[in-house]
Parts: structure tokens; sequence; C-alpha cells
């Protein structure tokens, strides 16, 4: 090091830091940033109806110099494309990659089975097993046991299981309602899905019953979601407990299954048990 | 089970498919780099320019080099830039500091031992004077170097040039320092080659 270099550093050094002004700066910054992080995101979403994306408009804004300020503008917009937080102050940013890996793990990969068991507890309910198949990628099969019963759909047909006449009744089940009935499988994390999207989400670290876990608080922003507490391993990120307005669901798995002949199987009641007797009803049964 | 820290070269090719692991990048390297912006600019156009500088690299990441661990050299090159863009307004910021100060001396009766008496401060505003005159080139390298601790090889990485062009520039800016400050301490570097130095020195 030269004595210029001590100079300099030395002057460096005396100028005093604003806690404040460092804060805002970082704060603005990051809102920028996220509204970019939005915006490449909106571009690659598909255009709804031809309209134009708002996100071009926000990206091209974004090179310029007034960006802390279009930024500020779009931060509430970007948020929510972000973590779906409507909130003022939107979670920090690490509680925003965490709340992306939660998601990430809840939509799961394409082609996979998708495997869970729980315990739900509905608020003022008694507890109740629950175990779901289904395929990922929003096809709309699944098998799945709750309530004590036990039940499948695939695309064209739903199959319902008798344990005590070891009996499949299976019906042929409508294209527009199998399109309805799609995003209903059932799956109890899907509420974790909707409490993160809607509401402000933070993420600390803890342990949940010896497993090095996540716990989010999630606070909803509109009244059509659940708000509460729900913990995810740090290890995968995988749902372990939602305690919410709803309930209590306990996971005692949830897993990714590969799409094995043997696997596929367990989709439909049918080839679950089959050695059941099958009964087939008409179109209209 | 995850343990390890990923590394900022892994954060940015992570970031091309899901573009929020950016944010964490973020969250590592902003007070730094606001920091060195702030040294050089001023609060308020480091705010601005702290925006700026990681939008045009979330923008750019993709040609971000991966081979480099650390990816702090690569955003300081970024503000760097935005920086050279805004000069006459540092230029501005370094002459009205000296002219607040009241700075009326000449840099060359400071002396090598009176420097070392000195507190910082109180040269601040002949190292602001010398600096305002100092070629955007050589200031960019000088203060990587003395305010964000860059080596010269973190240099040349972080504005595009040869390692061997960032000590030239280092050492130039150096000299021409210790000219308008009047120091007559060696200014001469190790890592610098020299006429008489510069075969055997490693580069």
């Amino acid at each position: 090091m030269t004595q210029i270099d001590e100079l300099l550093r030395q002057t460096a050094n005396a100028v005093e830091r604003d806690a404040e002004a460092e804060r805002h700066a970082i704060g603005l910054a990051q809102r920028a940033l996220s509204a970019a992080i939005a915006a490449e995101a909106a571009q690659d979403r598909p255009r709804a109806n031809g309209q134009r994306r708002w996100g071009t408009r926000l990206r091209r804004r974004a090179t310029g110099l007034g960006l802390a300020v279009a930024g500020a503008a779009a931060a509430a917009i970007a948020l929510v494309a972000l973590v779906g937080s409507t909130g003022s102050g939107g979670p920090a940013v690490a509680d925003a990659a965490i709340i992306r890996h939660v998601r990430a793990e809840l939509t799961g990969p394409p082609g996979k089975i998708l495997h869970e068991a729980a315990t739900v507890t509905p608020s003022g309910g008694s507890p109740m097993l629950f175990e779901l198949w289904a395929q990922t990628g929003g096809t709309g099969v699944y098998r799945v046991i709750k309530y004590g019963s036990e039940a499948s759909q695939s695309a064209t047909r739903n199959e319902v299981y008798n344990p005590s006449t070891h009996t499949v009744t299976v019906s042929p089940l409508p294209p527009a309602i199998h399109a309805r009935e799609v995003a209903h499988s059932g799956d109890p994390a899907v509420e974790l899905k909707q409490m993160v999207n809607s509401g402000q989400a933070t993420a600390t670290q803890t342990t949940f019953h010896g497993i090095p876990a996540f716990e989010l608080r999630i606070q909803a922003s509109g009244g059509q979601f659940a708000n509460g507490t729900a913990y995810v391993a740090r290890s995968d990120y995988r749902p372990l407990e939602i305690d919410s307005t709803k309930g209590r669901i306990v996971f005692s798995t949830y897993e990714y299954l590969p799409a094995t002949p043997a696997n596929d199987a367990l989709l439909a009641v049918t080839t679950a048990h089959p050695g059941a007797t099958v009964v087939n009803q008409t179109g209209n049964g | 089970m995850r343990t390890t820290t990923p590394s900022d070269a892994v954060l940015v090719r992570r970031s091309l498919r899901h573009p929020e692991e950016f944010e964490v990048l973020f969250e590592r390297h902003a007070a730094t780099v606001l920091r060195y912006l702030q040294l050089r600019v001023g609060h308020s156009l480091a705010e601005e320019l702290m925006a700026e500088t990681f939008v045009r690299g979330f923008d750019a990441r993709r040609r971000f080099d991966s081979r480099r661990a650390s990816a702090l050299p690569w955003l300081y090159g970024i503000a760097s830039n935005l920086i050279r863009m805004h000069f006459r307004t540092e230029e501005r910021r370094l002459r009205a500091y000296r002219a607040a100060a009241g700075l009326e001396t000449q840099p060359g009766d400071l002396t090598a031992e009176s420097v070392e008496r000195l507190h910082a401060s109180e040269l601040a505003p002949a190292i602001a004077a010398a600096l305002a005159a100092l070629p955007a080139a050589q200031s960019d390298v000088l203060l990587l170097h003395t305010y964000a601790e860059l080596t010269p090889d973190e240099i040349a990485e972080a504005l595009g040039i040869s390692t061997g062009s960032a000590r030239k520039r280092l050492h130039r800016a150096r000299r021409f320092m210790a000219e308008r400050l009047g120091l007559n301490g060696n200014e001469e570097d190790e890592t610098v080659p020299t006429a008489t130095t510069g075969a055997l020195t490693k580069q």
C-alpha cells in the first residue's frame, strides 16, 4: 500500500455513515430490482387477450435513470408478482427467496406423482387421515383418501372404492366437469400456496420436531384466505405443518414419485385395488 | 440438507431460470456497493445509481463470467460505468467540497512529514481537489483499489481491461495524486511494472 492509498482510505473512513440514508437507498434499489424481476416474469407469461404487457413498459422504464422513482411506483405490483404480497412493506429479500422455493416445491416438476399424507383437523372438527396421489402439471388425475372414503379421477372417469364390499364403482366423467375439477384434488398443501400467494409472509429459521425448518408467518391481505403459521423443511422446502384459521394440517409425507408403471397404478382406485369387483355405471349415473 | 451458501456465480446462474435468486445477490452486496457509490458521488446520486447498478446487473446477468466466484467486481464495474456517465457530477461535487472547505493552500505545501501528522479529514479538501483533476479512467482504478479494496486483477475484471492496464493506470493515478498533493513519498508499488522492473515483475 502506498501513501496515497492510505490517505484515500483514511479519507473514506472519515466519511460518516448515514444509516437512514443507506436504508432508504437500499429500499429503493430493492424495489427497483423487484420491479425489474417482475417485469421479466411478466414478459415470460403469455399475453391475455392481446393486451399490452405492463412488464414491457416497466422494463423499458427501468433502464433509465429515473428508475428509482419508477421502481418505487411499481413496487406494489412487483411484489405481488414476486411473492404475492399486497402489503405496504413486503417481505424481506431472503424471505422472498425462501417463499419462491416453497412455491416451487408445492408446484412440483411436471411428469411426476405427488404423494402426500397428512392428518387434517378442520377448525372445530375432528382429525382425519388424508392421503393423495396426484399427477403433477395440473392434469386433474389423482386418487385421494379422505373422510374414510377413497376415490380417484382421471380425464374420463370417476372411481369410488367401497372397502366393506371390496367394490369399485366406475362412472364416466364428462370433459366439462373434469376441466372444472382439475384444480380441486383436495390437496391440503394448496392452502399453504394460497396463503403464500395472498399475503405477506416472513420466514425465520427454526427446528420443527427435530427437523431444521423455516417458520413462515403469513398474514393474508384479504378475508378469503387463511392466515397462520406454516413450517417447511429447510432441506427441500416440503411442508411439515400448517396452522391456520381454517385448521391444522400435519404432514407425514410430501414427496414426488417418478411416473413408473407401479406408481401410475396408485393414481386410480381400480389399479390400486386390482382384486376389487368393478361396477360400471352409465353416463347419467 | 442444504448447509452451504451458494457462490455469487451459482446465484447468477440460478437467476437465469429463477430471477428472484438475484435478490439474494442484492442482499449480499447492496451495502458494499452503496458505500462505494456514496463515497464517489454523494448520498443523493448514489441512491439513484445504486438502483441502476443492480437493475443493469440483473438485465446483463447472462454476460456474467461464471468462472468468477464473486460478483462484486462485476457490480463495481457497472457502478463505475454509471459514475463515469455522471463524471461531471462527481467532479462538481469534489470541487464544491474543496470550495466549501475553504481550501486556498497550495497542495504543494504539504510534505510527507506533515501528512503523517495530519488527520485524513484535514487533508480531505486537498484530496478532493486532486481527485477532481484526475482523469476519469485513472480515478476509477485508484478508487476501486482504495475505496473498494479491489486488487489489480479484480479492477481489470470490473472495468474490462487487462491487468497490466489496471496496474499502469493505478501507478499513474498515484503519481498524479502525489504530485498534486506535493508528496514525495514512495508511490511505487511492487506490482506496477516500470521501465526497469517491468520485465521481471509477475503480471
